[in-house]
């Protein structure tokens, strides 16, 4: 068991809860007694859960983990003593108070002492940036740190709220976060590029991703508000006629649109989008057309036309609507598009990913492969043996034993050049030499904790990707065999990647997983346009729902203020010289920044009706979520992970 | 890209139309008679131009038509979509927003500022009438104690007064006024909240018009700096200073300067595959008494004199080495094998292998070994001169330097070893693009060492910026987090309520209150006193 184990055991009960509390929820009886069972499993997994987060910031630390009190203690006494008076008083009064809380059960009384504690615990935390790993410095991390949130977000809301809705839509949330941390690859690197080695990153990233999940919930209740403000006896008759023949002209015109561009040669050069760029070879001859060249060309021009069309129609139907019309069809299916396109990005987005990283394995594998060959010397008449093939595993194995077992004993680490001469007759000092010689790995002046562990890492990764390549090779395999294999590795990557559903250049790549992310979302959105109508009576009333929805962004919206915009910027300044530098993720952040400013400061003038609240949530938590996506496509200052 | 490409691409752009050396080339590919080099010759020839502003504009433009095609790219230039948010009518738009803020927190801040500290209540029923949430009960019995107690029940902080035709009750809810309980002038601040929106205009206002005037008046230089290089920061930073190299030369004599500092040495750590896990600048402030040694390193910028220095980026410097990797193989040789000569090695029998980093100067332990190594010197361009004795006879002369480009690198390393007398001698290292090169291999004792690669040393990039008025920018992000709480977790309730008696023993009581926010929560509440007083009414009789 270890941190990703334990990170498959909440993924499994997150994703058993979300079934669990969903038909909790929608049961005509009293569904308490499985909503219970939902709610326990959440806490199952998020028990898992912290162990994972844990385990992956102390256990896989910087420095051994029994050098944590020691380190405490060293870190309080290195400090003025004020300094660590008050940390003490804090602690102290903090802990007092939720303990007084706990006991005579003031709820309220319980949020300000836990705050403090919090505050509390992240500047201690903050004070062991050298001595712990931030375990939010990977995607894989981050979104796993994001579904964490949601969970604790759960449970904290649970019992004020009473809903097993909620109850459910966050489990959802939580697990499809999951979901998306599961496909991101888990490896470690223990070392960050020296931008990132500051305190600003846990406080700018950590804020940052508990403002999304709390803007996440807004956004689930807000589409939930809005499912629920739809009522289909309200339509008045002929509504939907107009509705569809409104969005008939409106996708004709979008059609004449994304045609004049393309035939004006303004978007989408057909070679461009259509070919990865190795498949068009000189400038004269026209290379063939085949299926995957239609298919990503079509979806190109889908996505411009579903673009347009998604725009176009919004726009046009609020200045076309009725007035009378009170029953909130437009909405209804405004939030079921968004959530399709939502969901069928997310989806398309897993896809690629997990293409992506079967790619990035089966390079893997051919490394090892290489390395294989190489120990043959390229001689001919040589073989690899089924047993000297074991054997080469079970040699990386015992080497990535032996990494931990130095781990486990050192206790002189960091190992600097006037310890390693004291040293010359230590056991483990020998074992760590032996290690060195024996993975390869450079001797170092200073050698420290993670060094070691890093090649342990790496021992470890290189016995399991050999392991794989026993399935591809019969034994004895000659050198002949071993160039084959190779040759036809790098076949099937090249084939991948020529199969690749995605365009190579950005243009057409957005345009074209917009396209299929239409495609998919088409579908989903007709199930949607079915199913909801049936839920709607098992949802809280809209009023409930709005408070609900106001009080996430209350609670969002200073966070987000803080830890994106002015902490993001207090690091800015001092990492790249520029408070401010419209780098594309700082202009999203804005953007979403300024989509819940309006939403707040309308309903603080004058009020905004539940429905108009619940789609500006929606539209602000999409621009965050474009944000966070958006350095795949854009790049930037921050494109580190 | 091809020649031709090029041409068609920069006459769709239609750019370069009064160029000579431009026109000859299409001429030659409406020919079909351009080569390549051609192309390579004109496209060197306006790299070497690139400077001017004419020209610069010209690559910009085909670098978008290259992405957008030829209609929608010159389109995006137009609207400057490549300098969007420098751009004027982007300005223009910013300006209108704030221009707009003030003249909405004008308006509104005196009516505002009447609702959250003045406003009293007055003893005339019609007042109570004209607020937005307004009541009247007449109760038959009881009176203005039942007033305070409803209001109380509410949670409202009640007070109450006499005026001459009743009782004037003036009740609050908020925490923020709750804190005039600890000590009495906080009382004051329960209106607070109803600021809140004006202090966010404020904050917002403060950063965005701090931070375009620091901006503009902001000065940026980019230094590149080898070990043992002074800078002399110029006191006048007008007209060309960003652009000049800011080194001194040898022989400089600079009584200008704001202060000067040297490069120690730059360091650089990191990863095999070159990833970077710490690089910093040492460097010594020369213009301090004694002269300062400090770092600068990413995200601890130096902030001296007005200038705030950052370090940039590096480059490599082939001058000298931070480190040269080696495998260090313990062998047995075969009895009576000749060790290795210049690219022959003779097999032998690897019994332990390792690889180390060695820095220059000091000498190096092989871990696990008894062999020493040390590199005594490192030449980039390693050259031996040939030289003609008096006596007609050539030789090799002494090993020097020849350019400081990594041409020939090459390394003299020491090895010793107990029981074998110590070794000198040059060893070629691999060139930086990996090529492999013969002659590496050193036999010595029971040893057999081959350099891998080498680490140049580097040359740091340091960007000096002034960041004038910041101070308005940080003032304004306190402002606007301030505001936001004021706004958003400062409820501030007012209940006003005039208990005045009527003929026959009856009271009315005229109720009036007001909430900026959650107002259908306050409504509720709102009603709940109105019940409650209606009911201590009713009961009585």
């Amino acid at each position: 068991m270890n941190d990703v184990g334990l990170f498959w055991i909440a993924f499994a009960c997150y994703l058993l809860a979300a079934f669990v509390l969903s038909a909790a929820a929608f049961r005509r009886s009293s569904g308490e007694g499985l909503a219970r069972f939902g709610r326990a499993l959440v806490w199952l997994g998020l028990a898992a859960h912290t162990a994972s987060i844990v385990w992956r910031s102390f256990v896989i630390g910087t420095e051994p983990p029994h050098m944590f009190f020691p380190r405490l203690g060293a870190a309080f006494s290195a400090g003025p003593a004020w300094q660590a008076a008050t940390y003490v008083l804090l602690f102290v009064v903090a802990a007092a108070a939720v303990a007084i809380g706990v006991i005579f059960r003031k709820a309220r009384a319980v949020w300000l002492p836990a705050a403090a504690v919090a505050v509390v615990l992240e500047m201690i935390l903050l004070d062991f940036l050298d001595f712990t790993r931030l375990p939010i410095e990977k995607v894989y991390e981050y979104l796993s740190f994001a579904s964490w949130c949601s969970a604790i977000a759960l449970l904290t809301a649970s019992p004020k709220l009473r809903l097993v809705v909620m109850d459910a839509a966050l489990a959802i949330v939580a697990s499809m976060l999951t979901v998306f941390a599961a496909i991101q690859p888990k490896s470690i690197e223990l070392q960050l590029v020296p931008a990132l080695q500051s305190y600003w990153l846990f406080i700018h990233v950590s804020l940052t991703s508990i403002a999304y999940a709390v803007f996440g919930v807004a956004f689930v209740v807000g589409a939930l508000l809005l499912v629920k403000a739809y009522d289909p006896a309200l339509v008045p008759p002929g509504g939907k006629r107009r509705f569809l023949l409104l969005g008939t002209i409106v996708k004709g015109v979008a059609l004449a649109v994304t045609l004049a561009l393309v035939f004006g040669g303004v978007i989408l050069p057909f070679r461009e989008v259509a070919y990865a760029p190795h498949e068009v070879p000189g400038a004269a001859e026209a290379p063939p057309v085949g299926l995957i060249q239609v298919v990503r060309y079509g979806a190109a021009l889908l996505g411009v036309f579903g673009m347009l069309t998604f725009v176009l129609l919004w726009i046009a139907y609020p200045l076309t609507r009725k007035r009378d019309d009170r029953s909130g069809f437009g909405s209804f299916v405004f939030v079921i598009s968004c959530l399709a396109l939502f969901a069928a990005c997310l989806a398309l987005g897993g896809i690629t990913r997990v293409q992506e990283q079967a790619i990035a394995d089966l390079r893997e594998e051919q490394q090892e492969l290489v390395r294989l060959g190489g120990q043959l010397g390229g001689h001919e008449g040589t073989a690899l043996t089924r047993q000297a093939f074991e054997a080469d595993i079970e040699r990386w194995r015992s080497l990535s034993h032996q990494a931990k077992g130095i781990l486990g004993k050192a206790r002189w680490l960091p190992l600097s050049l006037e310890k390693q001469a004291e040293l010359a007759g230590d056991p483990v000092f020998q074992s760590l030499q032996d290690l060195f010689r024996k993975s390869g790995a450079e001797w170092k002046p200073v050698i420290r904790y993670k060094d070691i562990k890093q090649i342990g890492r790496e021992m470890g990764e290189r016995a399991d990707n050999t392991q794989k390549l026993g399935a591809r090779l019969s034994f004895p395999a000659d050198y002949a065999q071993l160039e084959r294999t190779e040759k036809a590795i790098q076949q099937e990557y090249h084939a991948r990647e020529a199969n690749a559903l995605l365009p190579r250049k950005a243009a057409g790549q957005v345009a074209a997983f917009v396209g299929l992310s239409v495609a998919i979302a088409t579908a989903l959105g007709w199930a949607l346009y079915f199913v909801l109508p049936k839920v709607r009576e098992f949802l809280p009333d809209v009023a409930r729902l709005d408070r609900i929805g106001y009080g996430s962004v209350l609670i969002g919206y200073p966070v987000f203020t803080f830890g994106a915009l002015l902490a993001g910027a207090i690091w800015a300044h001092f990492a790249w010289g520029n408070w401010w530098s419209w780098d594309p993720k700082e202009v999203g952040s804005l953007v979403g920044w300024v989509l819940y400013t309006i939403y707040l400061h309308q309903r603080y003038r004058e009020g905004l009706s539940p429905r108009s609240a619940a789609l500006a949530a929606i539209l602000g938590f999409l621009a965050c979520t474009l944000s966070l996506a958006g350095n795949s496509f854009l790049g930037g200052l921050h494109s580190y992970s | 890209m091809k020649a031709a490409e090029f041409v068609a691409l920069a006459r769709s752009a239609g750019i370069l139309h009064g160029d000579a050396a431009f026109g000859a080339l299409a001429k030659r590919a409406g020919e079909r008679t351009l080569e390549d080099h051609d192309w390579l010759g004109f496209a060197g020839m306006m790299a070497d131009r690139l400077r001017s502003e004419e020209l610069a504009g010209a690559c910009l433009r085909l670098a978008y038509v290259d992405s957008f095609g030829p209609v929608l790219g010159p389109v995006l230039l137009f609207l400057r979509i490549h300098v969007l948010f420098t751009s004027a009518w982007f300005r223009l738009l910013c300006g209108l927003l704030l221009l707009n803020l003030v003249a909405c927190s004008v308006e509104r801040l005196p009516g505002q500022w009447r609702m959250a500290f003045g406003l009293k209540g007055s003893d005339d029923p019609g007042w109570y009438r004209r607020r937005g949430t307004h009541a009247a009960v007449v109760l038959e019995r009881g009176g203005a104690d039942a007033v305070e107690a409803a209001l109380r029940d509410a949670g409202f902080r009640a007070q109450r007064m006499e005026a001459a035709r009743g009782t004037l009750f003036e009740g609050s809810r908020g925490w923020l006024g709750g804190l005039g309980r600890l000590w009495r002038p906080l009382g004051k601040l329960a209106g607070a909240g109803r600021l809140g929106a004006q202090v966010v205009h404020l904050g917002v206002i403060l950063i965005a018009v701090g931070g375009f005037v620091s901006g503009q008046q902001s000065f940026r230089h980019a230094q590149l700096l080898a070990k043992g290089e002074v800078v002399a920061v110029p006191r006048d930073t007008g007209g060309d200073a960003a652009r000049t190299d800011w080194r001194e030369l040898p022989g400089d004599t600079t009584s200008d300067a704001r202060f000067r500092m040297r490069l120690r040495h730059f360091e650089f750590r990191g990863d095999p595959g070159g990833k970077p896990e710490y690089f910093g600048s040492h460097v010594t402030l020369l213009d301090t008494e004694p002269p300062t040694d400090l770092a600068i390193e990413v995200n601890h910028p130096l902030v001296y004199h007005g200038f705030h220095v950052y370090q940039q980026s590096y480059q490599p410097d082939y001058r000298a080495i931070t480190s040269v990797s080696f495998v260090v193989a313990k062998v047995r040789r075969a009895e009576g094998a000749a060790p290795a000569v210049h690219g022959e090695e003779a097999p032998v029998e690897v019994l332990q292998q390792i690889s180390l980093a060695v820095p220059p100067d000091a000498p190096v332990l092989v871990p696990g070994t008894d062999l020493t190594l040390q590199l005594i010197r490192y030449f980039p361009h390693w050259q031996i001169p040939l030289e003609q004795t008096p006596d007609g006879r050539i030789v090799a002369g002494e090993a020097r330097n020849v350019s400081d480009e990594p041409v020939n690198p090459a390394v003299r390393v020491r090895l010793s070893a107990p029981g074998t007398p110590p070794r000198e001698r040059w060893l070629p290292l691999p060139l930086p693009s990996g090529q492999p090169r013969p002659g590496g291999v050193v036999d010595y004792a029971d040893y057999r060492l081959m350099p891998l690669e080498f680490r140049p040393d580097y040359a740091t990039w340091l960007t000096f910026k002034t960041h004038p008025i910041m101070l308005p920018v940080w003032i304004g992000c306190g402002v606007m987090m301030l505001g936001i709480v004021l706004c958003f977790y400062c409820t501030h309730e007012r209940v006003w309520a005039l208990a005045r008696p009527l003929d026959g023993g009856r009271i009315e009581v005229c109720l009036a209150g007001d909430s900026f926010k959650w107002r259908e929560r306050f409504r509720e509440r709102f009603d709940a006193v109105v019940e409650a007083i209606r009911q201590s009414g009713a009961s009585d009789e």
